[in-house]
């Protein structure tokens, strides 16, 4: 794997895109011109190139007003692209607010699908106020510090959340930031020792 | 009913999956750092490309899709 950081965020050059990559872009293409996004979670660890596949993408917008959200949802619709709640703009404004996640996919399809919701915790807000830029050839993603996504698939816990967590940390554990990683741990109240993390 | 005796199989059979699964994520990562890119993302597209195309065949609406991702929480 062909991958590096600088002070700017990661670019991986040469990758194939599947399936689920082409439906990101296509969604953050719309996204992105509307509102402030990060992507957490499963999907991160997948573009990083783990092999396992996902269903859903986990992203974490900055909250919005209606009239804000309203343009997003009328771009998302003339895009191709639609809501798997049965929600109007109105509806889908009211659900985010009331810290429920509402989910866009290709019209017509319901896998693969966006799970969005607003960042209002602290690790959240703090994964979409340091999100890293991740470049791909004339592609452009923007996905949560490692080190908040690493304790943050300690803490879920599953069995695939901590090889999730030990993967990132084998594959990339000469890039990342230890000290920061190990304060995001004890924030988060999670130990890697047991797994070899930090 | 289930015994004391089966219970520990199957915790130890646990342990031994586990072990394993972490054993190929270390193999796996070995083999990822050495290849190009272009090389392990074909592989990954052959296996999403598939497991997506699989999904889209199931015997699901969107309704029920929504109640059972949403009803259980996370399927990341």
């Amino acid at each position: 794997m062909e991958i590096k950081r600088t002070k700017t965020g990661w670019t991986m050059n040469g990758k194939v895109q599947n399936e689920l990559d082409r439906f990101v872009n296509d969604c953050i293409a719309v996204v992105k011109r509307h509102l402030r996004y990060v992507i957490v979670s499963g999907y991160v660890v997948i573009v990083l190139g783990r092999s396992r596949g996902t269903e859903d993408i986990d992203m974490l917008i900055e909250p919005v007003d209606r009239a804000k959200f309203k343009d997003f949802y009328d771009d998302s619709l003339s895009s191709g692209l639609e809501f798997l709640n049965p929600e109007d703009a109105d509806g889908l404004h009211e659900m985010l607010e009331g810290r429920t996640c509402i989910r866009m996919s290709r019209k017509g399809m319901f896998i693969p699908n966006i799970e969005i919701k607003y960042a209002r915790e602290q690790v959240a807000l703090e994964a979409l106020e340091k999100r890293e830029s991740l470049k791909m050839g004339h592609h452009q993603l923007f996905i949560s510090p490692i080190e908040i996504q690493i304790p943050y698939k300690l803490k879920l816990g599953s069995s695939k959340d901590i090889e999730d967590a030990i993967y990132l940390w084998e594959l990339l554990k000469d890039k990342l930031d230890v000290k920061k990683l190990r304060m995001y741990m004890i924030k988060m109240g999670v130990k890697g020792d047991l797994h070899g993390i930090g | 009913m289930v015994s004391a005796k089966m219970v520990r199989g199957l915790e130890k059979e646990k342990a031994r999956i586990i072990k394993e699964r972490l054993e190929f994520i270390k193999l796996y990562i070995e083999w990822i750092k050495k290849v190009p890119n272009k090389e392990w993302s074909a592989q990954q597209a052959i296996l999403i490309n598939a497991l997506l195309e699989n999904a889209v065949n199931m015997p699901l609406t969107k309704e029920k899709y929504l109640a059972l991702v949403d009803g259980n929480g996370k399927t990341d």
